[in-house]
């Protein structure tokens, strides 16, 4: 999948699934996802997560839960795609 | 299903979000990642985030495992007349960590977040503690309260009859009573004797920073929270283990600051004689010099 897929995915998700009154208008990639750009709230962040999984049937585990990865979207997305492409690398392997 | 066996009881604007973050780091501690459940205190009114059913009040410590000591925070089980017993009715060996502050810059403080929040419409201090004799009879109740118990603000910071209740319940041996301005002063020796009372390493050295130990606590209550209940979830409207904001608020004026004093010399003169501490300071107004190091939440 490109990475301008996987950001789209990304923000249907924030926009279509999300309790956070966003449209796609709204959603800069590089501004932060807590209370100084967008202000997710910890139990928003964990729906995201939860689709997130579902979406691109991934499991993100404890290692990559942390402030680097919910920077921004961009960053998001970045996370998604190396996973993304790791599975892929092992299904062909 | 793990129960939890140690309780912040309260009180508010006393430091004890920080408290519960600097406790959540110990990786012999597991706390809720949902602060102040207020499962217990029955006499209370309820709250947006309360959870009263005990399957949901015990999924909150679900993940507890095999940690030593498991707790939670909730900020209003002092004030309750009832949380005392029924906390002891439910967990007999339990712990008890109060935080305390001077009441007359508690009260200033918890008016201001009061009126930020709305469940205050009177916007002036003074103006509010004078329509507390109404309020009493249910009058003057801003129709947006949700704590309307919070709004009697000289019977919430009112602190040694509350004590008394939680060494009568629990022993004083059992109660580790904290003082915000100590707290800013030497949190690491303050967290320390907390780790004491809770049987857990008191070597652990906590970041005390609080912008970096919120953006842990931030990550670490996502994973928490991926194993919680979706209807826990729910009742957790806003974000639960975000360090409150000060704010900025009005001055309180000298006047009315020797007033509250004189107010409540007695009161403080009694715990004090409870907690075997001078707290002459609070009734100079001497306590407080704080910096911004430890929030009052």
């Amino acid at each position: 999948m490109q990475s301008e897929q996987v950001m789209e995915k990304i923000k249907r998700i924030v926009v279509e699934d999300l309790d956070v009154n966003l449209t796609y208008e709204d959603l800069d990639e590089t501004e932060p996802l807590f209370e100084d750009g967008f202000g997710f709230d910890s139990v928003v962040l964990v729906e995201l997560i939860s689709f997130i999984e579902k979406r691109f049937d991934i499991q993100m585990g404890d290692e990559v839960l942390n402030m680097e990865t919910f920077k921004n979207l961009q960053s998001v997305a970045q996370v998604i795609s190396k996973h993304l492409e790791t599975q892929h690398a092992a299904s062909h392997a | 299903m793990r129960r939890p066996n140690f309780f912040i009881v309260g009180a508010p604007r006393c430091g004890t979000t920080s408290m519960y973050i600097y406790l959540w780091q110990h990786p012999e501690i597991y706390v809720s990642v949902h602060k102040e459940p207020h499962f217990f205190g029955s006499d209370l009114s309820r709250l947006a985030g309360t959870i009263r059913e005990e399957d949901l009040y015990l999924e909150l410590f679900a993940g507890a495992g095999d940690h030593p000591r498991v707790g939670e925070s909730s900020v209003w089980y002092l004030l309750s007349r009832r949380a005392a017993a029924e906390i002891r009715a439910f967990s007999p060996d339990a712990k008890i960590i109060i935080l305390l502050r001077d009441p007359v810059q508690m009260a200033h403080s918890l008016h201001s977040l009061y009126t930020r929040s709305g469940n205050e419409d009177i916007p002036l201090f003074e103006d509010a503690l004078a329509a507390e004799a109404e309020r009493r009879q249910g009058r003057r109740i801003p129709p947006g309260a949700y704590f309307p118990e919070g709004l009697i603000y000289t019977d919430v910071v009112r602190h040694a009859e509350k004590v008394e209740r939680y060494l009568t319940a629990f022993g004083r041996e059992n109660v580790h009573c904290v003082l915000l301005e100590d707290l800013v002063r030497d949190p690491a020796a303050v967290y320390r004797q907390t780790l004491e009372l809770l049987g857990v390493d008191p070597t652990f050295v906590a970041e005390f920073d609080l912008r970096r130990a919120n953006q842990w606590a931030r990550m670490q209550g996502i994973r928490q929270l991926r194993h919680t209940p979706p209807e826990v979830r729910r009742r957790m409207q806003f974000d639960q283990i975000r360090l409150h904001e000060d704010g900025s608020r009005q001055p309180l004026s000298p006047e009315l600051a020797a007033r509250l004093r004189e107010l409540f010399a007695e009161d403080v003169a009694r715990l004090g004689a409870l907690l075997d501490r001078d707290l002459s300071a609070w009734t100079r107004g001497a306590a407080e010099r704080r910096p911004r190091a430890v929030t009052a939440g």
